[in-house]
């Protein structure tokens, strides 16, 4: 036994020799992407720095649109907007759009602005079909690309754009129509003075089935004028006709000559779109409500986000980003913007960039956004992760009284008593980085600005779908984790609505050796899943892994992850990995700060309680900026 | 008569005088069973995913056994994997990765010493002690690393030769992942094998587990025997913690979590008594390689009405019957 065991030791010493012989592949000169900490002397508050860092480099963005403000008032705000994020931010802006409403002059003006090669473009989708060649002919040529005011978002118009600020049209509708039933109205109509508007179609459909869902009777009406002769015949035809909805200012012209002439008992009115006009009817209680969708937000944030992609890589997280519908009553309309107002804000969060370098790309988001926006910012933090001190710095940023507050929910109950005292003073309040949304945490903020497991894991397993995945497996490394669970969800959610069959594969993310073995055996199992998605390194190591023991070629699966790491940036350069999803944590910081100010300056509500800002997606187009800006930016 | 009487009292005697002889014949039962019943299980891949799959766990139930046969357990190896992978990692990616080596495996050593001397000097039992000492030297760690993953996409040599692939075996079988690391276990197995059952200190390891009191009357240094057992265990875990570094080019500071108790799994699977004084590091590698061969085989099935989620709960029920397995062959012998 023992001359067996001596054997075997020195069997043993000469196959670590021969390993040690063998070619090792070259060592690579890859820096790995680590997040660097920054430790700063606090007391619990940051000041801000004179001057934030940022890309040096003037962008020019062209935007196209199918109406201007020269003659269709409706756009003015929204040129406004995009002057606005302009002129604070730095870029070199041109608007382009045809003398009156003409597509085919639209169309050809998309080619002219794709022609001449600007950094970013931006432009309504009022019709996707025609459109849709030359939006692609820029996309194509690397020119990142934004929709705003009219079109149903990539999915839907089926072309790539990075996303479409305005509103679900369809949903806008429902929305409206639902309110009006809460009011009590029974037969509804749809005024649409704009023929060929994939916008105002939608807003009549969803406005009309919401009403057949609930047994009551609507219908479109087509008008060509504004003299309301038009809406006139139609309730004279129609007496019971008792709620009315109008998809533009010039619908609402009609309808009010309409009313001012014929003075009908009992109708309630909603209109889409507000002026001048609107606000003094919805004042005079007319119409119940305005729906905004916020045409300044859309054009600031069209140059936001173009700017936010050239300069980190940095996209917009979901397919629609919604300005609206914001329904606004007697008390909300006309208040009066304020652009130089000046502003101060205080955020308060459960940790600090000096000890957690998480924080530190949140902050640089908040600064730039506080810097280009010339606002007064001060973060506070605990020195150590304490929820009560957290909880008192609220109080005491509310006690100092600033016009805006931004704050973390990380315990709806504790935080909910200072949070309300704040609310109740009447000072704006957004949250990031950590809460569930107003609705879930019980508490009336504004808005969250973050990223849903769910959705992330939704959005990704939609994109794995439109790369050609079949069949799917998510590989869930902390089963019974709420947010990784969310996140598998999402993406078996996402492929079965597709018909295509997924799964969750369990392991345990802390052994990565056998996490490696599960996944080949399931592989050995299941040879035909083709999409993997794993929810952060402790699954996608173990999977590189796999793929390199396995011998399995990039393009013959497909990977995703979340979390950006410096081996998933390799990955994706290799084309082991399609794409990384993450939070994008600057823009949590930085869509913070933009949101408060805009309500505090121009009275712009956040329209969702949830502002995402994932899933952010990196792969081959953004990667080499990600790479850059790991830790800092991203 | 006499012949088939012959060859039962000897396999009667195999079993009764070998520690490893039921947890063998269980291995060897699973494989076969896996091999008829479950496709695919028998190829190349599967059987070194399992060995791979095997030898990080496999290096720490080494350690584990060591103590469980002196009487003692240690639930902090998972942290010290930790403490052992960013102490390598960090020092191999700053450029020291033979310093890293040897500051893994003295640190591991020395943090596994101060259990062994905390349970020595209180009495506490070690479940006790080391339970706190998991928290604590997890918790530093955390502190230390603010929480931060390491991770590198350098590819140093040292990396290939601890845990790299073994090609001039793979060449040989289609599919198959052997790796350096399977070596290395084998190489820490025989050696500590040896050490127990052919050194004093290892005749003390089982004197003390069997009966600390008498062993202290035969003038066994039972503090001693305890926290060189410690400290073997701690070292274990770092090179542990080595490996995985090597393999996968990332820690956390949550790896490792739940190796503590897999080790013990291990162990007791292989024939190691709960209470001491009897075992074996062959059993322990053994136990190792049922339960991830286990694993595998649920995956493998494929069955519907499991998923592959709930494996776990096989391979618990796998654990409590081996354990009743050893017991009896033990108690009949």
């Amino acid at each position: 036994m023992k001359k067996l065991n001596i054997v075997l030791v020195l069997l043993a010493l000469v196959c670590v020799l021969l390993s040690a012989c063998q070619a090792t592949p070259a060592a690579s000169t890859e820096p790995a992407a680590e997040a660097n900490a920054e430790q700063s002397a606090e007391n619990g508050a940051e000041p801000i720095p004179a001057a934030a860092e940022g890309s040096n480099q003037t962008f020019k963005f062209v935007f196209v649109q199918h109406s201007l403000c020269t003659w269709d008032p409706s756009m003015c705000a929204l040129e406004d907007g995009i002057k606005t994020a302009a002129k604070q931010m730095g870029v070199e802006i041109e608007i382009l759009g045809p003398e009156k409403y003409d597509i085919d002059q639209t169309a050809a003006l998309i080619d002219q602005a794709a022609a001449a090669k600007p950094d970013g473009l931006g432009l309504t989708v009022t019709d996707p079909a025609k459109f849709k060649n030359s939006i692609k002919k820029a996309i194509d040529a690397g020119i990142p690309v934004i929709a705003y005011a009219a079109g149903s978002g990539p999915l839907v118009d089926d072309i790539a754009y990075l996303t479409y600020l305005g509103m679900d049209e369809s949903q806008a509708g429902a929305q409206a129509a639902a309110k009006l039933i809460e009011a009590g109205a029974k037969k509804g109509v749809c005024v649409n003075d704009q023929v060929g508007s994939t916008a105002a179609i939608a807003r009549c459909a969803g406005f009309v089935k919401t009403f057949t869902d609930k047994n009551f009777k609507a219908e479109a009406l087509e008008v060509k004028s504004q003299d309301g002769k038009e809406i006139a015949d139609y309730f004279a035809a129609n007496a019971d006709a008792d709620a009315v909805v109008t998809v533009g200012l010039s619908s609402a012209k009609a309808f009010y000559a309409f009313v001012d002439s014929a003075k009908p008992a009992g109708v309630k009115h909603i209109a889409f779109d507000v002026d001048s006009d609107v606000e003094s009817r919805v004042k005079d209680g007319v119409t119940l409500f305005a729906i905004d969708q916020q045409p300044f937000m859309q054009g600031y944030n069209a140059v936001m986000y173009l700017l936010l992609d050239k300069n980190y890589g940095i996209k917009p997280a979901l397919p629609i980003t919604a300005t609206g519908p914001v329904f606004l009553d007697a008390k909300s309309v006309g208040v009066a913007a304020q652009p130089d107002k000046p502003v101060t804000l205080i955020m308060v969060q459960h940790a600090m960039c000096a000890y957690d370098p998480y924080w530190c790309v949140v902050q640089k988001g908040m600064e730039e956004a506080a810097q280009q926006m010339g606002v007064k910012l001060t973060i506070l933090g605990p020195d150590k992760f304490d929820l009560e001190k957290t909880a008192a710095l609220i109080d005491q940023a509310g006690a100092a009284k600033p016009d805006g507050i931004g704050l973390v929910v990380t315990d709806n109950v504790l935080f909910k008593t200072p949070i309300m005292k704040v609310i109740d003073a009447g000072i704006p309040v957004a949250t990031y980085d950590t809460g569930l949304g107003p609705e879930q945490d019980g508490i009336p903020y504004m808005t969250f600005w973050g990223s849903e497991d769910y959705v992330q894991g939704y959005y990704g397993g939609l994109r794995m779908v439109s790369e050609g995945v079949s069949r799917g497996v998510c590989i869930n490394h902390q089963v019974g984790h709420s947010g990784l669970d969310a996140r598998c969800k999402g993406f078996t959610d996402a492929l079965t609505e597709k018909g295509i069959p997924a799964e969750v594969l369990g392991v345990k993310g802390e052994d990565a050796a056998q996490v490696q073995t599960t996944i080949s055996d399931y592989y050995t199992a299941n040879s035909d899943v083709d999409g993997y998605l794993t929810l952060g390194p402790s699954g996608s190591e173990p999977f590189y892994a796999f793929v390199e023991a396995t011998g399995l070629e990039p393009g013959s699966f497909i990977h995703a992850s979340f979390d950006i790491s410096a081996s998933g940036v390799k990955a994706i350069k290799e084309g082991n990995t399609s794409f990384v999803m993450d939070a994008q944590p600057y823009l949590i910081g930085y869509g913070t700060v933009e949101s408060l100010v805009l309500k505090i300056r121009y009275n712009i509500t956040p329209a969702t309680g949830i502002s995402a800002t994932g899933p952010g997606f990196v792969d081959k187009s953004n990667v080499e900026i990600v790479e850059k800006l790991a830790g800092t930016y991203r | 008569m006499r012949a088939s009487g012959s060859w039962k009292t000897k396999f009667r005697h195999i079993f009764s005088e070998s520690t490893v002889a039921g947890p063998l014949a269980v291995l060897f039962g699973i494989f076969v069973l896996l091999s008829i019943f479950v496709p695919k299980f028998f190829s190349f891949r599967s059987i070194t995913g399992i060995i791979n799959a095997s030898t990080l766990t496999g290096a720490i139930a080494i350690g584990m056994t060591m103590l469980m046969i002196s009487g003692e357990f240690d639930l902090s190896v998972g942290a010290l994997m930790a403490v052992g992978g960013y102490l390598f990692g960090g020092l191999a990616m700053a450029g020291q990765p033979l310093l890293g080596l040897l500051l893994a495996l003295v640190v591991t050593a020395l943090l596994g010493v101060i259990n062994g001397v905390i349970l020595v000097s209180t009495g506490i039992p070690s479940f006790i002690v080391t339970l706190g000492t998991k928290y604590l030297y997890r918790g530093l760690l955390w502190v230390i690393t603010a929480g931060t993953m390491l991770q590198t996409v350098d590819r140093l040599p040292i990396y290939n030769i601890l845990n790299g692939r073994l090609e001039f075996l793979n060449q040989f079988f289609k599919q198959a992942n052997f790796r350096n690391s399977l070596i290395w276990l084998m190489v820490l197995v025989i050696l500590f094998q040896i050490i127990l059952s052919r050194t004093r200190f290892g005749n003390h390891v089982f004197a003390v587990g069997g009966n600390a009191g008498a062993a202290l009357g035969q003038g066994v240094n039972v503090r001693k025997v305890k926290i060189l057992c410690f400290a073997i265990s701690g070292l274990m875990a770092g090179i542990s913690g080595i490996l995985l570094f090597s393999q996968y080019y990332t820690v956390r500071v949550a790896s490792g979590d739940g190796m503590d108790l897999y080790a013990i799994a291990a162990a007791v699977v292989g024939g190691t008594l709960i209470t001491g004084g009897a075992g074996s590091i062959w059993g322990a590698l053994i136990g190792a390689l049922i339960i991830s061969m286990l694993r595998s085989g649920v995956v493998l099935m494929n069955i519907s009405f499991i998923p592959a989620d709930n494996f776990e709960a096989i391979v618990g029920v796998t654990i409590i019957l081996a354990a009743i397995f050893n017991n009896y062959l033990r108690n009949r012998n």
